[in-house]
């Protein structure tokens, strides 16, 4: 695979036949890149995608934001983008499931849904290009308030765009990967989740990878049928959140995985459930707890099997 | 503070019954220290400190200046402590103005004092001339904890501290003393081995954890900087936060800092010893 790094002022090309994309300007007759970055071609079309930038949303993409202000019927989120995106009132799910229409009792007891400071898990429903206006839903079972759990920061190009953002991995960790960079890691609802040691795992050939990703489908997609049986009691604790019971040993891997998504970040490598469970099993097989894993030492040994795959 | 949720509080704290923090350390480990010395080459010491994401850069430069009137047969340092407004949210504009003099007040307590450095020695002429030691640190990312990060890049930089031979001998006019330096090859080091550094320890819901990351801070009622030296004396204590602490905690808190001392001033002894052989190395290879 060809792939073109520029870097800032260098010329990509000199046809006249060329359309200019994001990242770049014409000079002197050639097509100059105003960014560090990877060439992109799209037929006539040539763009430069910088390797560090701030979050750039695409309509549909899942992130996890904070509420920083409640509004007369919206609340504003920050999603580390260039401009904060904004939740309407008419976006989130209502206690029981009801669709009717939003009153104004329902504009004063917004703060009962969410306050500020709070985390939640959205989808990016439409973007205004003109008044750069975000705009979030959370009209499904897996979107809404975040509780009991932990929050990660990476770079948002590390996470790619894939079929589900909400994960249950095989070690019994939740983990929302947002295509902002902000990630939620927590313990799934209780339900019968294939449960594996990570001992057991084999990840040698590809057909082990696509069973293990496949349960990791299994597994994510029952927790989302049991956040529905939430919604079926008329009142508002599907807002409220009541302190989940978290054992030692789960938070041990909560840890665990937070560490490992931080040791790909450090390296700069991918982060999707492939990497961050290779990563975890590296960690059992040379015997690092979760708290030496952050060590610059134990990091190079952990991602060396990631770095192997990604060749 | 940084922004946090209750909910998230909530996992914090729930994580403290069970001994186990956010990045699975326990209640009294300290993150991963790095060091590394002589990164200034225009100053007379530095060090670059990161204690996990905190980073911490310190130049000192020594000059010649007069004594103080109260103290007329004795050099002194002058430390001066700034947050970078990149390091965090909240040091925008002047926002960083209260914990920079807080942070500098502090480090100026401890450590410019006759039990820390020897300032006699740092006397040229009694009553006319001295050495002064101006430390400035600059706070580049902040995690939390940053007393202590602080208290150790300092005492990292004084042991890198080269200060030059002087003599000094008549001037042009009678009565005059003039001061001629030496070159660099002729300088003497400071003793360090009295210097103190800082254990902060946060309360969080009754809990008390040492070296708090930027979220532990924004959960904490109130924080206890304690600072020890390497023969297990107390050299000085600090408060902050909005609640008060139980003096029988106070007290185990102390006994606690004792314990946890000798084990950091291992650790940066290690990485001082290891910088010095580098650059030794490096001296080799250019003769």
């Amino acid at each position: 695979m060809n792939v073109q790094v520029v870097n800032l002022g260098e010329v990509i090309t000199n046809e006249n036949e060329s359309i200019r994309g994001h990242g770049t300007f014409q000079k002197d007759g050639n097509l100059v890149s105003s960014v560090a970055g990877i060439v992109h071609r799209v037929n006539k079309l040539v763009s430069v995608k910088p390797l560090r930038s701030r979050y750039h949303p695409e309509v549909g993409d899942v992130v996890v934001g904070r509420i920083t202000e409640v509004l007369r019927n919206n609340w504003k989120v920050d999603i580390g983008a260039r401009h904060d995106a904004f939740l309407g009132l008419s976006a989130i799910i209502l206690p029981g499931g009801v669709q009717r229409r939003r009153t104004s009792t329902d504009e004063m007891n917004m703060r009962n849904f969410y306050k500020e400071d709070e985390l939640i898990s959205a989808e990016i429903q439409k973007i205004n290009y003109e008044t750069f206006k975000i705009s979030l839903h959370t009209r499904s079972f897996k979107y809404g308030k975040l509780s009991d759990g932990q929050f990660v920061t990476v770079p948002p190009m590390l996470i790619k765009r894939s079929k589900s953002h909400y994960l249950v991995l095989p070690n019994g960790v939740l983990l929302i990967l947002g295509c902002n960079g902000f990630i939620w890691l927590s313990i799934p609802e209780e339900s019968e989740l294939k449960i594996k040691k990570i001992s057991n795992w084999f990840i040698s050939t590809t057909t082990e990878l696509q069973e293990l990703e496949d349960e990791i489908n299994e597994n994510s997609n029952k927790s989302i049928k049991d956040k529905n049986m939430d919604l079926e009691t008329n009142n508002f604790d599907f807002y409220k959140k009541k302190e989940k019971m978290i054992t030692k040993e789960q938070r041990l891997e909560i840890c665990r995985v937070r560490n490992a998504v931080l040791a790909l970040s450090n390296s700069f490598l991918p982060i999707y459930p492939t990497s961050i469970m290779l990563v975890c099993k590296k960690s059992i097989e040379e015997n690092i707890n979760p708290k030496e894993m952050i060590k610059q030492k134990n990091m190079i040994i952990l991602t060396s099997e990631v770095k192997e795959l990604i060749k | 503070m940084k922004n946090i949720s209750g909910f998230e509080r909530r996992f914090i704290v729930s994580g403290l019954k069970e001994n186990i923090r956010s990045d699975g350390r326990e209640m009294f480990d300290y993150r991963d220290i790095t060091l590394q010395t002589g990164n200034l080459p225009q100053t007379n010491g530095s060090s670059l400190f990161k204690l996990g994401n905190t980073h911490i850069i310190t130049g000192i430069k020594v000059e010649i200046g007069e004594p103080l009137e109260d103290h007329p047969n004795e050099g002194r340092l002058e430390i001066s402590v700034e947050c970078c407004p990149s390091a965090s949210p909240e040091f925008e504009g002047r926002g960083a103005e209260d914990l920079n003099s807080e942070l500098s007040g502090a480090m100026n307590k401890i450590m410019n004092t006759n039990s820390a450095l020897d300032l006699k020695s740092l006397c040229i002429l009694e009553r006319k001339k001295c050495w002064i030691i101006y430390i400035d640190v600059l706070v580049l990312d902040s995690d939390g904890n940053l007393f202590d990060s602080v208290s150790m890049g300092i005492h990292a930089a004084l042991s890198d501290v080269k200060i030059p031979k002087i003599r000094v001998v008549p001037g042009d006019k009678v009565g005059d003393l003039e001061i001629e330096v030496f070159g660099e090859e002729e300088s003497r080091s400071l003793d360090t081995s009295k210097v103190p550094i800082c254990i902060t320890f946060a309360q969080v819901d009754g809990y008390n954890i040492v070296d708090p990351t930027i979220q532990e801070e924004s959960c904490m009622s109130s924080r206890v900087t304690i600072a020890v030296n390497k023969d297990q004396n107390i050299c000085g204590m600090m408060m902050g936060g909005t609640s008060g602490i139980d003096t029988q905690v106070l007290i185990q808190l102390t006994q606690l800092s004792i314990k946890i001392g000798p084990g950091l001033y291992k650790a940066l002894d290690y990485m001082t010893k290891q910088n010095t052989t580098k650059l030794k190395q490096k001296n080799n290879l250019i003769i």
